[in-house]
C-alpha cells in the first residue's frame, strides 16, 4: 500500500496543504486539479525528487527509487540515445543490458514498431511521449508515476493508448499514480479519482470508480463525471 | 556551392598572378613548381623535405594538444559539474585565458633551457598553452548547460553521480568535447608555426620559413612553406569535423 500524506512550501509560500490519500496494490489513482495546483510537485515528492513535510510510504516503508517509473510531463528523453536505447536506459542502471528484447517489446507495446532506430529529433512529440512511457514500463516498476502522458496525443492516438494502458495494468497490477487534465481519462482509467482545489491545494475529495463497462457514453460514466466536476468547480465550496 | 569554392580558388590564383607583376612575389606557377620539388626533395639549406618538416611541426602539435585535451576535458566537465570547483578553477583561468599563448614562448625557452632537447619541450608546452584554454572553455560550457531536467531524470530512475556522469553529463558535453578539440587544434597550430620561428629546432616548418626568410628572402620557399602549413591545418580541421558530424548525428 501506498500512503501520502504530505506538505510542501517554495520559498516558504505554501503549495500543498496537507494532501491525504492512499492507493492500494494495483489502484490506478488519477489526479485532477488546476494547472499550478501541485500536481507535478505531488508525483515528485513521491520520487525522491523534491523535499516535503509529511510522509510517503509504501509497504510501511520510504519508497526505493528502484521500484519507481516515471513519465515526466515532458518528454526528456536523451537527445543522443535512440528511441530503443532511450528505453533500455533503465535497464541499463539495473544492470539488465542483455534485455533488448524486453525494451523491443515494450516498444512495440506502445506502438513504436520500425521506430527503435530514430533519434528523438526525428519522432513527433506523440512519438517521444510513447517513447517515454516505454522507458517506464520497461524497468517493470512497482510504482508507476505518470503525468500528463497524453496530453500531447491526438484524441484518437490518446485514446488507444489509454486502452494499451488501460490492459497492460489489468495484466500487470501495478500501482500507478496517473496525473491529467481530463476528466474523462480520469474516469476512464481510474480505480480512484483524486481531486485537488485550493490555494495552497487540499485533496477535496477522493471518488473510487467502478464501473460495469469502460464505455464513455454510458449513465454511470456520466454520473461519476458530474461528481468529479462539482468537486473540482468553486461553486460547490460554500 | 562545391563550384562557388572552386570559383573562390580560382579568383585567388588569378589575382595572386595579377599581383606577381607588381609587387615582389612568385607567381603561382613557380611556386607550384618548387613546392612539387620540395615536398619529398630535401632542400638544400636544411637538408630536409617539406613533409619532413611537416611531420615534425605536426609530431609536436599533436603531443602538445594530446596534453593539453587530457586535462583540459575532464576539467572542463568538473567544472560545469561542480559550481564550487567552478569557482575555485574561473579565477585562475580567466587570469590566464586572455594571454596569448605566444606570450610565453621567450619565459617558455628559459625554464625548459636545462632540459634534455629543450627547445622541443618549450615548443610542445606552447602549444599546450594554446590548446588548453579554448578546449577548458569549450568542454566547460557544454558541461554547465546540461539540461537539468534530464538529471533528474536519470536519478529518478535510481542512476547514482557515476551514472549521471557517464550517461547523461559526458554524452551531452560530447559536442563541446569535440568543438574544443578542433578549436584546440587550430589554436596549438597557429602557436607551433610561431614557436618554431624563435629559436633554432633544425626542423618544423615555423623554422624552415625563417630559415629561407634569413638566408635571402627566399619567397618562393617561403610561400610554400606556407601552403603548406595552410593545407595541414585545413586537413585537420575537416578531420574533427568529418568525425563529429558521425559522433553527432543524432543532432
Ligand atoms: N522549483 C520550484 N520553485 C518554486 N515554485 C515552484 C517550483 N516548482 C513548482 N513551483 C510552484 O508550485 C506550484 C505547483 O506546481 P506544479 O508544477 O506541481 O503544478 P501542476 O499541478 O503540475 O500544474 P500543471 O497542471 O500546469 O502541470 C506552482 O504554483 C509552481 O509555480
Ligand atoms: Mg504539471
Amino acid at each position: 500500500m501506498l500512503k501520502i500524506s504530505v506538505s510542501k512550501s517554495f520559498n516558504g509560500k505554501k503549495i500543498i496543504e496537507k494532501a491525504e490519500f492512499r492507493a492500494e496494490k494495483g489502484d490506478f489513482v488519477c489526479i485532477v486539479g488546476e494547472s499550478g495546483s501541485g500536481k507535478t510537485t505531488l508525483l515528485r515528492m513521491v520520487a525522491g525528487l523534491e523535499s516535503y513535510e509529511g510522509e510517503i510510504t509504501f509497504r510501511g516503508e520510504k519508497i526505493d527509487r528502484k521500484s519507481i517509473g516515471f513519465v515526466f510531463q515532458d518528454d526528456r528523453l536523451l537527445p543522443w540515445r535512440t528511441a530503443l536505447e532511450n528505453v533500455l536506459f533503465g535497464l541499463e542502471l539495473r544492470g539488465e543490458e542483455e534485455s533488448i528484447s524486453k525494451a523491443r517489446k515494450v516498444l512495440e507495446l506502445v506502438g513504436l514498431k520500425g521506430f527503435e532506430d530514430h533519434y528523438p529529433s526525428q519522432l513527433s512529440g506523440g512519438q517521444r511521449q510513447r517513447v517515454g512511457i516505454a522507458r517506464a514500463l520497461a524497468i517493470d516498476p512497482e510504482i508507476l508515476l505518470m503525468d500528463e502522458p497524453f496530453a500531447s496525443l491526438d484524441e484518437l492516438t490518446r485514446e488507444k493508448m489509454q486502452e494499451e494502458l488501460n490492459q497492460i495494468w489489468n495484466r500487470e497490477k501495478k500501482t500507478v499514480l496517473f496525473v491529467t487534465h481530463s476528466i474523462d481519462e480520469a474516469i476512464f482509467l481510474g480505480t480512484k479519482v483524486v481531486v485537488l482545489t485550493g490555494i495552497p491545494s487540499k485533496v477535496r475529495g477522493v471518488i473510487d470508480i467502478s464501473l460495469k463497462k469502460r464505455i464513455r457514453t454510458s449513465d454511470e460514466f456520466i454520473e461519476y463525471k458530474k461528481r468529479v466536476f462539482e468537486l473540482l468547480s468553486p461553486q460547490s465550496m460554500f | 556551392m562545391r563550384l562557388l569554392k572552386v570559383y573562390g580558388l580560382i579568383t585567388l590564383i588569378v589575382v595572386w598572378y595579377l599581383s606577381s607583376f607588381i609587387i615582389f612575389l612568385p607567381a603561382p606557377h613557380s611556386v607550384a613548381l618548387k613546392f612539387a620539388l620540395l615536398l619529398f626533395n630535401a632542400e638544400p639549406v636544411l637538408g630536409k623535405s617539406l613533409l619532413e618538416h611537416s611531420i615534425s611541426s605536426i609530431i609536436r602539435v599533436l603531443s602538445g594538444c594530446l596534453i593539453a585535451f587530457l586535462i583540459a576535458i575532464p576539467l572542463g566537465i568538473i567544472s560545469g559539474w561542480s559550481e564550487k570547483l567552478d569557482d575555485f578553477f574561473s579565477a585562475i583561468i580567466e587570469v590566464f585565458r586572455p594571454v596569448p599563448p605566444l606570450a610565453w614562448i621567450p619565459l617558455a625557452y628559459i625554464i625548459f633551457a636545462g632540459f634534455y632537447s629543450p627547445v622541443q619541450i618549450a615548443q610542445v608546452f606552447i602549444v599546450f598553452i594554446g590548446a588548453f584554454f579554448p578546449c577548458l572553455l569549450s568542454v566547460r560550457e557544454f558541461a554547465k548547460s546540461v539540461d537539468r531536467g534530464l538529471i533528474e531524470m536519470a536519478k529518478a530512475f535510481g542512476a547514482d553521480d557515476e551514472d549521471i556522469l557517464e550517461k547523461v553529463i559526458v554524452p551531452s558535453s560530447l559536442p563541446g568535447i569535440l568543438s574544443g578539440v578542433r578549436i584546440g587544434l587550430g589554436v596549438g597550430w597557429m602557436t607551433i608555426v610561431a614557436a618554431e620561428m624563435l629559436a633554432s629546432s633544425g626542423t618544423g616548418l615555423g623554422y624552415f620559413i625563417m630559415v629561407m626568410y634569413e638566408v635571402g628572402g627566399r619567397t618562393e620557399e617561403i610561400i610554400t612553406g606556407i601552403i603548406a602549413i595552410g593545407i595541414i591545418g585545413y586537413l585537420m580541421n575537416e578531420i574533427v569535423l568529418r568525425v563529429e558530424k558521425k559522433l553527432l548525428r543524432w543532432r
